[in-house]
């Protein structure tokens, strides 16, 4: 069954076993997920079709809401993390509950507000380590 | 929702920039024709629309962000008809970035009060538009 996308909660803690409070404000988050592979055709290879191997995994995160300097739990864990390059632990959980996490680094952060408008912020994060199922 | 309206809240902040008294010659909601306590010279504040409220992600218990809008019309007699306008234009700027307690900000939707003219009663009507925002 679908879900809609509201219920959608996104946590952030600055270590993996510790407490993951909600970020605030967020009105979009996407997360990513690839696998680098190798070409392992040759010439011995008749198929006609490639044949390939697994290499490593990767991925990554796209946050974007409203600013809000008083969630200071959640959002200025992200602030300050893109200030003093540290990783933060991310729960991506789309119905609420369940979900994935890991550990990330914030490759870029970004803030802005049109003057008749609200302000807002936008992250990119990437993986390092393993996703772990929430 | 929150337990002061917008409408409420700029009818209360019109009376304290000296544009009338709540309930006397400022009214919360639609226009009353002129009567017994209703003058001719009047204010009438209501909201009326605005776009979908935005959710934010976190499910039921997460806030949503509210975009609502309000008319603020303003009446005189034909005999006033200057000082209907003019008052129409003050309102227009004393509204435009209204600080309103709870919410993110107020912006007129419009440079000058829009004029609807005058009516079968002989009373000449202003309307200035707000957007107002808050989340919750």
């Amino acid at each position: 069954m679908a879900t809609a996308a509201h219920t959608t909660k996104v946590t952030v803690s600055t270590t993996a076993g510790g407490t993951y409070t909600e970020i605030n404000g967020l009105i979009d988050a996407s997360r990513s997920r690839s696998i680098d592979t190798g070409d392992t055709t040759d010439y011995a290879d008749t198929s006609g079709e490639h044949t390939r191997i697994v290499l490593l995994g990767d991925g990554g995160m796209e946050l974007s809401g409203d600013y809000e300097q008083s969630d200071t739990l959640g959002q200025t864990l992200i602030r300050n993390g893109a200030l003093n390059k540290t990783t933060v632990f991310i729960r991506h959980l789309p119905d609420g509950t369940n979900g994935q996490m890991a550990e990330y680094i914030i490759t870029s952060y970004e803030e802005s507000g049109p003057v008749d408008g609200k302000n807002s912020f936008k992250a990119s994060l990437q993986k390092t380590g393993a996703y772990t199922t929430v | 929702m929150p337990a002061t309206t917008p409408d409420s809240l700029i009818a209360t902040s019109l009376a304290t920039g000296g544009y009338g008294t709540v309930d006397t010659d400022i009214f919360v909601g639609e226009e009353i024709p002129v009567s017994t306590g209703v003058p001719g010279a009047a204010v009438f504040v209501e909201c009326y629309g605005g776009p979908a409220p935005t959710p934010y992600l976190g499910g039921a218990s997460a806030a949503d962000y509210w975009v609502k809008y309000v008319q603020v019309l303003v009446r005189t007699p034909a005999s006033t008809k200057a000082t209907g306008r003019t008052k129409a234009r003050d309102i227009n700027a004393h509204l435009q970035k209204l600080a309103l307690t709870g919410y993110v900000q107020c912006i007129v939707l419009q440079s000058e009060p829009i004029r609807l003219g005058l009516g079968d009663d002989e009373h000449y009507r202003w309307t200035v538009n707000v957007r107002t925002e808050l989340k919750e």
